[in-house]
């Protein structure tokens, strides 16, 4: 996942290469499209609840919910790592 | 191709009430044995009747009870150790495979490998025959090398000899892979093994249930393996070794009833083998695991073998039809236990995985806790089909029809040329400068994930 940050926290552009199953590339590709034009924060705020509605409310079970989520654990972390914070977010 | 059996499959079936379940509206077709095993009532009364009817600790309470359970878990360990061919004071019991071999890595490893030593494995290991040697390495000073495998996913006794002239202190090796399917000659492996000055470590795990193990023929150090992937409960395995390894050995863990005696600042161990069973033991799974081998023996390893073999080839030749279908492994059925892993064109087998469970059908995605493997395989994951006694011709009919089942969902062309999608590797948004362009490493052309080795 790439991203190009203007003024200093909106997302100008939005990239990824990824390879794996059909949820964790539409996920994350769907999560590009939806990341565009915002600011860090909107990235910081995003939640299990926002991807899973994103993607239409899929019945995903406990294995497959982590495909869902890749991406935008991938996109948090860089953020995170970009603004030179912790991330505190924990897992469920 | 003949459908031939070698004992009543349907009865067989009517053993295991799992199998009775509806999944998903389906008829349940279990294929996922290598990960774990189902149970038959056979065992599960066993459970029933030992914590209904005699409850006890065992070797230390002298009522009634306490001797009925002692006498039935001392039966169960000799059932278990007839059952491959070892005496009952050479086995331990473990929690499965994983713990056996972390028991030769503690109790064996930092006692006799020394710095500088050399430690071998081979490419093929389940995590549990690796990292524990990596760990042990890590903690002696020693060296852990692996030994190569040949195209056709068979161990390539050249790259075995070669290492072999580094005087290695421990070499281990799984009987049977539970990714490729192949049967090892673990015999051959641990006689040039022995040759060199090494000990052995035999991952039985996938070999056990499947085939007649003689421990003794094999002339292994050690032999581990899982006591629920051959109809047994969870949470219960052996290490099988001999007596005079094992008194030469550190204990694993202490506490009760591994010890002779105890003074304020040393103790003196049992004998073995309870001087590595530290503590209560696991004496209901014990018990379920001496039922499961009595039932397996009613059956005969001979038979449950040539079921697995007539399946397996029946398998390869209805898959192998199935456009794009990828099978990993040796290409003799004979040279291999009840495991097919397998990749259908760029289908990620999660996606798979997800699409034949609507089909109730139950099969393994991922990398199979053989990640050096996959590595060696070229490939992030495959699908995986394991079979056992209980499976029918039916099944793998059933699977074949869930594979097309899923290339019809990822609109895979039907023509006979076509293997599949380009690829999985997909872009976002396209980018919009060219300056951006030039700054990323984006592949040109997409990349295959799936592998044809
Ligand atoms: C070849 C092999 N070795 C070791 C293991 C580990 O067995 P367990 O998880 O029962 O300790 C497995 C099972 O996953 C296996 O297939």
């Amino acid at each position: 996942m790439q991203i190009r940050v203007g003024d200093g926290r909106t997302i100008k552009e939005i990239r990824f290469t990824g390879k794996g199953c059909a949820i964790s590339q539409a996920s994350a590709s769907m999560l590009t499209e939806l990341a565009k034009g915002k600011n860090l924060d909107w990235v910081k705020a995003l939640s299990k609840e926002d991807i899973v509605g994103m993607l239409g409310n899929p019945e995903l079970g406990p294995s497959r919910i982590k495909c869902a989520l890749l991406g935008m654990k991938v996109l948090k972390t860089g953020v995170y790592g970009y603004l030179g914070t912790k991330m505190t977010d924990t897992e469920d | 191709m003949l459908k031939t059996e070698a004992f009543d499959v349907e009865a067989v079936r009517r053993d295991f009430p799992i199998l009775a379940r509806k999944v998903r509206g389906k008829r349940l077709v279990y294929l996922d044995n290598a990960a774990t095993t189902q149970k038959p009532t056979q065992v599960i009364q066993s459970l029933v009747d030992y914590y209904s009817r005699y409850n006890s600790n065992i070797h230390r309470s002298v009522h009634t009870l306490g001797e009925e359970a002692t006498e039935a878990h001392e039966s169960a360990r000799k059932r278990v150790a007839g059952f491959v061919g070892a005496s009952p004071k050479g086995l331990v019991f473990t929690r499965g495979t994983t713990e056996s071999t972390n028991l030769v890595r503690f109790a064996w490893g930092e006692r006799f490998v020394k710095k500088e030593d050399t430690i071998l494995a081979t490419t093929m290991e389940h995590h549990s025959n690796i990292v524990p040697w990596q760990l042990l390495a890590r903690k002696q000073g020693a060296a852990l090398k692996l030994v190569s495998l040949k195209p056709d996913g068979t161990l390539d006794m050249e790259s075995l000899e070669g290492l072999l002239r580094l005087s290695p202190s421990l070499v281990a090796v799984t009987h049977c892979s539970n990714v490729l399917g192949t049967i090892n000659d673990v015999q051959k492996v641990c006689s040039m093994a022995k040759a060199a000055g090494a000990v052995t470590v035999v991952d039985g795990a996938q070999a056990v249930p499947h085939v007649s193990v003689d421990v003794g023929e094999i002339g292994c150090d050690f032999y581990a393996f899982s006591g629920h992937k051959m109809l047994g409960p969870t949470g219960i395995g052996a290490l099988v070794s001999s007596k005079e390894t094992l008194e030469a050995m550190d204990p694993f863990q202490g506490g009760g009833e591994m010890i002779r005696e105890v003074f304020p600042d040393h103790a003196t161990w049992n004998d073995v083998p309870y001087k590595f069973e530290a503590g209560t033991v696991n004496i209901a799974d014990a018990i379920g695991l001496g039922a499961a081998v009595d039932y397996l023996e009613r059956i005969g390893m001979d038979k449950v073998r040539s079921h697995e073999v007539a399946l397996v080839a029946y398998a390869m030749e209805e898959l192998a039809k199935v456009k794009g279908f990828s099978l990993y492994g040796p290409s003799d059925p004979e040279a291999r236990c009840g495991v097919l892993a397998f990749n259908v064109a760029d289908i990620h087998p999660h996606d798979l995985a997800t699409i034949l469970d609507e089909e109730g059908i139950a099969i393994r995605s991922g990398h199979h806790c053989a990640q050096p493997l996959m590595r060696w395989l070229d490939v992030s994951a495959a699908s995986r089909a394991s079979l056992y006694l209980y499976n029918s011709y039916d099944d793998i009919d059933a699977l074949k029809a869930g594979l097309e089942k899923a290339r019809r969902v990822f609109k895979l062309c039907a023509a006979p040329t076509c293997t599949g999608r380009s690829s999985w590797t997909t872009t976002g948004t396209p980018a919009t400068s060219g300056s951006w362009r030039s700054s990323t490493s984006l592949p040109a052309t997409p990349t295959r994930s799936a592998g044809t080795r």
